[in-house]
């Protein structure tokens, strides 16, 4: 089961040169060594809103698996989908 | 030997047919026989086995049928009586009304003569699909008689187990027995306000006692209603009803009676805005009474009141939880790059 963020809250991301996130911030709580499962673009929209973003399915050291982008129109990372 | 009267009323089984009048109409069959089985809409089929001392022959029975059944609507009919569910609706699908204005068709097919009856008549009459009757023709056959002195073995090996039962058919021999029908019934309650009640408020526990009181009567009887029907009696305005159709025979008083509550609010809202009139008593009614303990559901089809009964879940949810906390997620985009663009929540 996957709980998806409707509302697509901030979160805060340290990542490389290259725009792959290292570590994440979630709830207060820092999540580090990020694997990545997978990535890809999503551009859409762009005759009316444009939308720009880079998508990463992630998992963390202590078990997070999780889908966030980082919206390359406003510059910011959000969460949108946690795995149970 | 068994004798069944089939009764065909042709204006009732055109498709735009009312089905009220043909309910009702086998509710005044029952003066006649209690074995009555709705074989389809403006068909029936009666038991009339061992009735000829009571009631005399059975042209005569026929007819008593016809004029309980023209009491409530005034249909021509066409009525046969054969030994069993298949001689009795051929002998009414041939028979043939003696005069232009007559109110009746009537045919009847002698007690243990059904073969020879039979042997005559072409095997068009047979409910075989294109493909038979066409190996028919090719095999000469043509009439009931040739079909019924084959040997079943050939007939089994040419025609298959299909073969065998329309065999058995034009022999004149149907096993399928006459299902009876249920005789509807209605349990009923009232309850009257003295002085009387100002609004629904007042109402509902009263409605909540008498739903209890019809609850625990049709518990003892091992029986639950599959539907309600709340009858407001006001002063000085026409009385106000509700029918709530539950999806699966219940007997959860609770429930029964918020959602009546429920549907009387939103008629009453409907109606008008302003305070309503004075609520004198209240009548409850229980029908479609069934057994909920066998109830069973078709393993290998779909299930009819799948979503009857989803909606009856989601408005017990709805009732427990409060409004504005369900939601249907309704896939209008499934292939949308955007997650949040593949689906929407709308209210319930």
């Amino acid at each position: 089961v996957t709980r998806l963020y409707l509302d697509h809250p901030l979160i805060q991301v340290e990542a490389d040169a290259s725009g792959t996130p290292l570590r994440l911030r979630l709830d207060g709580e820092t999540h580090g060594e990020v694997g990545i499962c997978n990535r890809w673009r999503v551009d859409d929209d762009w005759w009316r809103e444009p939308t720009a973003r880079s998508y990463f399915k992630l998992v963390t050291r202590d078990g997070l698996l999780c889908i966030i982008y980082f919206d390359e129109m406003r510059g910011t990372w959000h969460l949108e989908r946690i795995f149970d | 030997v068994t004798r069944l009267l089939a009764l065909v009323w042709p204006a009732l089984r055109a498709p735009d047919a009312e089905g009220a009048a043909f309910d009702a109409i086998l509710d005044r069959l029952d003066d006649l026989s209690p074995r009555i089985e709705a074989v389809d809409r403006g068909v029936a089929l009666l038991d009339i086995t061992g009735l000829g001392p009571l009631l005399g022959e059975e042209r005569r029975i026929a007819a008593r049928a016809v004029a309980l059944a023209r009491g409530i609507a005034p249909l021509p009919v066409k009525a046969g009586v054969g030994d069993n569910r298949w001689l009795a609706v051929l002998a009414a699908r041939l028979a043939r009304l003696e005069r232009p204005d007559a109110p009746a068709a009537f045919l009847a097919i002698p007690a243990r003569e059904g073969a020879t009856a039979l042997a005559p008549f072409s095997l068009d009459l047979l409910p075989a699909d294109p493909a038979t009757r066409a190996r028919f023709e090719l095999f000469g056959l043509t009439a009931m008689g040739q079909l019924a002195t084959l040997p079943q073995s050939a007939v089994g090996a040419q025609f298959g187990p299909p073969g065998e039962r329309l065999q058995a058919l034009a022999r004149g021999q149907d096993p399928r027995p006459l299902i009876p029908r249920r005789r509807p019934e209605w349990l009923n309650a009232r309850a009257t306000f003295e002085p009387p009640a100002q609004g629904i408020t007042e109402i509902a526990l009263s409605l909540r006692r008498l739903v209890a009181e019809l609850c625990d009567t049709l518990r003892a009887r091992h029986l639950a209603p599959g539907r309600a029907r709340l009858d407001l009696h006001l002063e000085d305005a026409p009385s106000l009803t509700v029918e709530l159709a539950l999806p699966e025979p219940t007997l959860e008083p609770d429930w029964i009676a918020r959602l009546l509550i429920g549907r009387l609010e939103q008629v009453a809202r409907e109606r008008s805005a302003e305070e309503g009139p004075r609520i004198i008593a209240i009548g409850l009614a229980f029908d479609r009474l069934a057994d909920p303990a066998t109830r069973q559901l078709p393993a290998f089809e779909a299930r009819v009141g799948r979503w009857e009964e989803l909606r009856w879940s989601l408005e017990r949810l709805t009732m427990r939880f409060g409004e504005g906390r369900l939601w249907r997620a309704s896939h209008d985009r499934p292939s949308a790059s955007l997650a949040e663009h593949r689906a929407r929540l709308v209210d319930l």
